[in-house]
């Protein structure tokens, strides 16, 4: 082997192995994935469409009495219900699934058992850490 | 009977056993691989860590690197975290390690570990002009999320042309970062219901709260006159405490929101400008 197809081997060799490990490393610099990094997280319920959902004039009514409770109401309220979900909209919820008579009726006894005393046995929501107590069907028949 | 089960296995183990083969750690490798390609990642990830199991100390560098990728790509930040960690101490060139440690960093700072990150970018041996910007924006990035402005605006200082160190210095002013204050907001909301809201620009909200109030002091008054102070206190004292701690607690909530979103806009100038003096 000649002199010169030795010294090509060895700079080939040399110059092969830094690049091969620059090259896994060397990434581009995306500053575009820093964007909005500080931005508030707010998390907006959007209730109307309790009202779109309305199947009958009552349903209407009471999903408008809702909107405007929260609008206006609950907006600047503290957040004291315990449970999850809140006690306005169970019963909008409760309304809507067991009728106008039965959903309020269900709505009140909802509110009476609001207060941190009487839920100890209930499964606590990981997300909020208030009472699970979603709505119930309420079978007419056992009534 | 056992015997004859016994002798039926040996015997179907013989005739049969070459075509029964666990998978190699190739081919685990392999569809380890096709399924990050598919973007299935829960199920790569799996795989990775078994390669890793299996791998006996061999290899492990890049599939720690994938299983940190993985982790991030999945939100788990700490396992990434954790796993760029070790990848890092057995990289054998600088340009990895600082590949490694700034990714690493990266997703500490999603995980808003600016603490944490700050000590693993000060370990980054930064030997380039790009790698120094990159360095220290990450670092202005971190001291921005710890709210040590000073600090901050002196690492993006250094990310950008000396041209353009007068911009950094108005987007760092006093009126970006601390305003509006949630503390004013809320005093101001005290001293007179729905005014911090108005501070803050939340007009409507402004308005809501104070008539509000404004109507259970009315029927505060009315009950105390018609039925007696006694009854007033019990009847209406608990609502009007609760909608006028709620009006105060908002107007500081909604100023805390203002302020970071104030923030983020300063954050995302600042972005645009190191994007415009990008060293290659």
């Amino acid at each position: 082997m000649s002199g010169f197809s030795t010294f090509l081997i060895f700079v080939l060799c040399f110059s092969a192995i830094p690049k091969s490990t620059a090259q896994q490393a060397k990434q581009e610099v995306n500053y575009d994935n820093f964007r909005d990094l500080f931005k508030a997280k707010v998390h907006k319920h959007n209730w109307s469409h309790h009202l779109k959902e309305s199947r009958n004039e009552l349903n209407f009514v009471f999903s408008l009495l809702f909107l405007a409770y929260k609008e206006v109401f609950s907006s600047q309220d503290i957040d004291a219900c315990v449970f999850t979900p809140s006690c306005s909209v169970y019963a909008i919820e409760t309304i809507k699934k067991n009728g106008a008579v039965l959903g309020t009726f269900d709505a009140f006894d909802r509110i009476s058992r609001c207060n941190p005393g009487r839920n100890k046995h209930r499964q606590i929501d990981k997300k909020t850490g208030k009472f699970f107590d979603p709505v119930k069907g309420i079978n007419r028949k056992s009534q | 009977m056992k015997y004859i089960i016994l002798f039926s296995i040996i015997i179907s183990s013989s005739v049969f056993g070459d075509s029964l083969k666990a998978q190699t750690y190739q081919e685990t490798l392999e569809f380890a691989r096709n399924q990050y390609e598919q973007h299935n990642y829960t199920i790569a990830l799996k795989t990775f860590k078994r390669l890793i199991f299996f791998s006996h100390g061999e290899g492990l560098l890049p599939l720690y690197t994938k299983v940190g990728e993985l982790s991030f790509l999945l939100g788990d930040f700490e396992t990434s975290q954790f796993n760029y960690g070790l990848a890092y101490n057995i990289a054998d060139s600088d340009s990895l390690k600082n590949e490694l440690l700034f990714k690493k960093a990266y997703s500490q700072i999603l995980n808003r570990e600016y603490q944490y990150a700050v000590i693993d970018l000060l370990a980054i041996n930064a030997f380039d002009k790009a790698t120094k910007q990159r360095l220290n924006f990450y670092l202005g990035t971190c001291y921005f999320g710890l709210e040590q402005f000073d600090r901050s605006k002196k690492y993006f200082k250094s990310c950008v042309e000396p041209k353009e160190i007068a911009s950094v210095d108005l987007m760092f002013s006093d009126k970006n970062l601390y305003s509006p204050s949630p503390k004013k907001a809320r005093i101001m909301s005290m001293l007179l219901p729905g005014m911090g809201q108005f501070y803050v620009g939340k007009y409507k909200d402004g308005l809501n709260s104070f008539f509000l109030t404004l109507g259970l002091v009315a029927i505060g008054a009315r009950t105390a006159v018609n039925t007696g102070v006694i009854f007033a206190l019990v009847s209406v004292v608990p609502w009007f405490q609760r909608y006028y701690t709620g009006g105060y607690t908002n107007a500081e909530k909604i100023a805390l929101i203002k302020r970071q979103n104030n923030r983020n806009s300063v954050y995302n100038g600042i972005i645009d400008l190191v994007k415009k003096n990008k060293v290659d």
